[in-house]
C-alpha cells in the first residue's frame, strides 16, 4: 500500500502531470497524421525524456504512445488512412460509417473504447506483473535464457511477412548487440579501435534512425504523397449514441480488451496485431456477420478497445522479466536501463514505486484521452491539413539534434544515418524491423545469460534442461522454432494434393 | 530500392564469414573454454544458414513457370528501381535527405548548429515544393525552436560557429 501510495505521489506531481499532458498533446497530433506512428512518437520523444527523471520519462512514453494509438483512428474514419497500423484492421469500416454519415458515432465509439480498453489493460498490466514478478524470483540464467529465446522468437514468428526475414532481421539486431566492449571479457569486439564505438550502437540514435529517418527517407521517395479532403461533417455531439452502442455491445468491450491485453503479452505482438485478432474474432462470432465492412459499428467496439489494451499488455514481460512485448516498450527498456534502472523482478523489491507509477500513468494517460482525445477530434479538420512537406523536414532536424543530444558529439548522427538505411532497405524488401529492435535490446541479456549458463554447466548443453521451469521454456522456444518448418512440410503435402 | 533475395543472401553470407574470421582474434576467457567470440560465430553461423535459404528463395523467384510467378519473378530482378526512374524528382528527394545528414555530420562544427540547420531546413522545405517565403519562414522558425528547445532548455552543448551561435 505504501507503494501504491508512493507511486501515485510520483505521478501526482504538479511537474510529472504538466509533462504528460504535453506528452499526450504531442501523441495526438503525431497519432492523428498519416506516415507518422507511434513507435515514431516515441522514438522523437527519447532524447528529451533523456534529460528527464524516470518517472516524468516513463509517464511522457506511456502517455505518447496511448494518445497516438487512439489518434490513429481519426484519418483513419474520416480519410480512410490509419494514422497509426493500429488502427489500419477497422480503418474501411470506420471509413464505411463516415460515408453513411456517422463519423461522430465512429470516432465517438473509437475514443471511448480507446478508454476503456486502455484501462482494462491497466488493471491486467497490474495483476499480472505482481503475480508473474513472485514467479520470476525463482528463475536462474537458464529460465531467463530461454525466456530471452523465447520472446525473440515468438516475436519473429508473429512479425508480418516472412519468417526466415523475420530471422534474418532479428540476428541483425543481435549483431549490433554485440558492438562494443563484451561485458564478460572486457574484450572491445567489432569496434575497429574506435574509442566511440567501445560502448556500442548507441540505443536512442539508433532508434530515431530506425523509425524516423526511415519514414522521412520513405516520405520522400513515395511519388505521391498527396492526401484526400477531409469529408464536412458534424463532430459537435460526439458521445451521441455512444451509450447505446457500448451498452448493446457490453461483451465486446470486455472481449476485445482481453484479447488486446494478451496479445500485447506476446513479445512482437503489439497493438496492431491486437487490433486485427480482436476484430477477426468478432466478424466470426457475430450474429450480423453480413454487415461486417459497410460500416457497422460492432467490429470498431473490438478492435477499438484490443489496441489500447494491448499496450499496456505488452509492459507486462517488459517490467517482470525485461523482455519487450513491442517496439515501444523495447525503447521504454532501453530509457530505463539508461537511467540505471533494470527492468526484472528486482524492481519489484528495489523500486515498487517506480513500477506502482508506471501502473498509475496508464490510468492516467487513459483518463486524460477523454478531453484530450476529444479536443482533437474537434481539431481534426485543422490536424488533418498540416502538411507532411512541412512536417518531415521539421522531423529531420530534430531527429539531428536529438540523436546529437545524446552522445553530444556527430558519432550519434553517425549511427542515426546508418541504421535509418539500413531499416529503409529492410522494410523496402519485406524484412520486419520489430525483430531487430528487439535483438538490440535483449542481445547482451541472451549473450550473458547464455555464457554464464554455459560456464555453469560446463559446457554440457542438457543442462539447460535439467529443472523444470527453464525444459518447459526451451521446449516451448523449440516448438516455436518448428513452426515455420511444419508449414513448410504442410505446404509441400498439401501441393501434390492440388495438382 | 528492392533487391533479390538472393542479393542479399549471398551478401549475409559474405558478411558472416568475414565475421566469423574477424572474431577468430578474440580472446578466451582465462581458464575457460567460453570467450567474447563465441555468440558472434552462432550469431555468423545463424546469418550463413539464412543467408543460404534466402539464395535458394531468390533463385525460385528468377526461374518462375507459371504465369502468376512469371509476374513475381518480373518483380524479382537483382535490383528493381523501375519504379524510381517514373519519379526522378522523388530520388534526388532522397538523396538530398542522406546528403543533408551528411552536411549535417561533416559541417556543424566548423559552421556552428544554427548556420547548419537553417541551411538544411531551407533546402528541404525548398525541394518538398513548398513556396520560397513560406520555406524561409519555416526553416527560421524550426530553426529558433530546436536551438531553444535543446540548446536553451535542455542544455545540450550545439556548435557555436563563427557569428557567436
Amino acid at each position: 500500500m505504501d507503494a501504491f501510495i508512493g507511486g501515485l505521489s510520483l505521478i501526482f506531481d504538479p511537474y510529472v502531470l504538466m509533462v504528460m499532458v504535453g506528452a499526450a498533446a504531442f501523441g495526438l497530433v503525431v497519432g492523428s497524421i498519416p506516415g507518422l506512428t507511434a513507435t515514431m512518437a516515441t522514438a522523437l520523444l527519447i532524447p528529451v525524456t533523456f534529460f528527464m527523471d524516470p518517472v516524468p520519462a516513463i509517464a511522457a512514453i506511456v502517455t505518447t504512445v496511448a494518445t497516438a494509438i487512439f489518434a490513429g483512428d481519426i484519418p483513419g474514419a474520416l480519410l480512410r488512412i490509419p494514422g497509426t497500423p493500429a488502427s489500419a484492421a477497422y480503418c474501411d469500416e470506420a471509413f464505411a460509417m463516415t460515408r453513411k454519415g456517422k463519423a461522430q458515432l465512429a470516432l465517438g465509439v473509437g475514443l471511448t473504447t480507446s478508454i476503456i480498453g486502455g484501462l482494462i489493460g491497466a488493471v491486467v498490466l497490474m495483476m499480472a506483473t505482481s503475480a508473474l514478478a513472485e514467479f520470476a524470483f525463482k528463475f536462474s540464467s537458464y529460465e531467463y535464457f530461454w525466456l530471452a529465446c523465447l520472446g525473440l522468437s515468438s516475436a519473429v514468428v508473429v512479425s508480418s511477412g516472412s519468417t526466415l526475414k523475420g530471422f534474418v532481421s532479428l540476428l541483425i539486431g543481435l549483431f549490433i548487440a554485440t558492438i562494443g566492449i563484451d561485458l564478460i571479457s572486457g574484450h572491445p569486439r567489432f569496434t575497429f579501435g574506435s574509442t566511440e564505438m567501445l560502448s556500442g550502437v548507441s540505443f536512442i540514435p539508433a532508434m530515431i534512425g530506425m523509425f524516423a529517418i526511415s519514414e522521412v527517407l520513405r516520405f520522400v521517395a513515395a511519388k505521391n504523397n498527396s492526401r484526400p479532403k477531409v469529408p464536412v461533417q458534424s463532430l459537435t455531439n460526439l458521445f451521441k449514441g455512444v451509450g447505446g452502442v457500448l451498452f448493446k455491445y457490453k461483451f465486446n468491450v470486455f472481449r476485445g480488451s482481453s484479447i488486446g491485453a494478451v496479445t500485447g503479452v506476446l513479445p512482437g505482438a503489439g497493438a496492431d496485431i491486437a487490433a486485427w485478432v480482436s476484430y477477426g474474432v468478432s466478424k466470426r462470432t457475430s450474429k450480423e456477420k453480413e454487415k461486417y465492412g459497410t460500416g457497422h459499428v460492432e467490429g470498431l467496439v473490438d478492435a477499438g478497445s484490443a489496441n489500447n489494451a494491448g499496450l499496456a499488455g505488452a509492459w507486462v514481460p517488459a517490467l517482470v522479466f525485461g523482455i519487450p512485448g513491442d517496439s515501444v516498450t523495447a525503447i521504454a527498456i532501453g530509457v530505463l536501463y539508461m537511467k540505471g534502472m533494470n527492468p526484472g523482478p528486482m524492481i519489484f523489491q528495489e523500486n515498487p514505486q517506480l513500477l506502482n507509477a508506471v501502473f498509475i500513468a496508464f490510468f492516467v494517460a487513459n483518463l486524460l484521452l477523454l478531453p484530450l482525445g476529444y479536443l482533437a477530434i474537434r481539431l481534426s479538420s485543422q490536424l488533418l491539413k498540416i502538411p507532411s512537406r512541412m512536417l518531415m523536414p521539421a522531423i529531420l532536424i530534430f531527429c539531428l539534434v536529438g540523436s546529437f543530444a545524446i552522445t553530444n558529439s556527430v558519432f550519434g548522427v553517425v549511427i542515426m544515418l546508418a541504421m535509418g538505411v539500413l531499416a529503409y532497405i529492410m522494410e523496402e524488401n519485406g524484412f520486419p524491423i520489430a525483430p531487430t529492435i528487439l535483438g538490440i535490446v535483449l542481445g547482451a541479456m541472451l549473450e550473458e545469460m547464455f555464457l554464464s549458463s554455459m560456464i555453469k554447466a560446463d559446457g554440457e548443453l542438457l543442462a539447460f534442461f535439467s529443472r523444470p521451469i527453464s525444459a518447459t521454456l526451451g521446449v516451448l522456444t523449440i516448438l516455436i522454432w518448428l513452426i515455420p518448418l511444419i508449414k513448410m512440410l504442410r505446404k509441400k503435402v498439401a501441393k501434390p494434393q492440388l495438382q | 530500392m528492392k533487391f533479390n533475395d538472393a542479393v542479399f543472401g549471398i551478401f549475409l553470407i559474405v558478411f558472416a564469414i568475414a565475421e566469423i574470421i574477424y572474431t577468430r582474434t578474440f580472446p578466451a576467457l582465462h581458464g575457460q573454454r567460453f570467450g567474447a567470440s563465441d555468440f558472434p560465430v552462432l550469431i555468423g553461423v545463424g546469418l550463413i544458414i539464412c543467408g543460404c535459404l534466402l539464395v535458394v528463395s531468390g533463385y525460385k523467384q528468377r526461374t518462375a513457370s507459371s504465369p502468376i510467378e512469371e509476374a513475381i519473378s518480373k518483380e524479382s530482378n537483382l535490383l528493381t528501381i523501375a519504379g524510381w526512374r517514373e519519379k526522378p524528382r522523388s530520388v534526388i528527394n532522397f538523396f538530398v535527405v542522406i546528403l543533408s545528414i551528411l552536411f549535417y555530420i561533416f559541417f556543424v562544427d566548423t559552421l556552428g548548429f544554427v548556420i547548419t540547420a537553417f541551411s538544411i531546413l531551407l533546402v528541404l522545405f525548398l525541394r518538398l515544393q513548398n513556396g520560397v517565403v513560406a520555406s524561409f519562414i519555416a526553416a527560421l522558425f524550426m530553426t529558433g525552436v530546436s536551438k531553444l528547445l535543446f540548446g536553451v532548455w535542455l542544455l545540450v552543448p550545439l556548435p557555436i560557429g563563427p557569428l557567436g551561435f
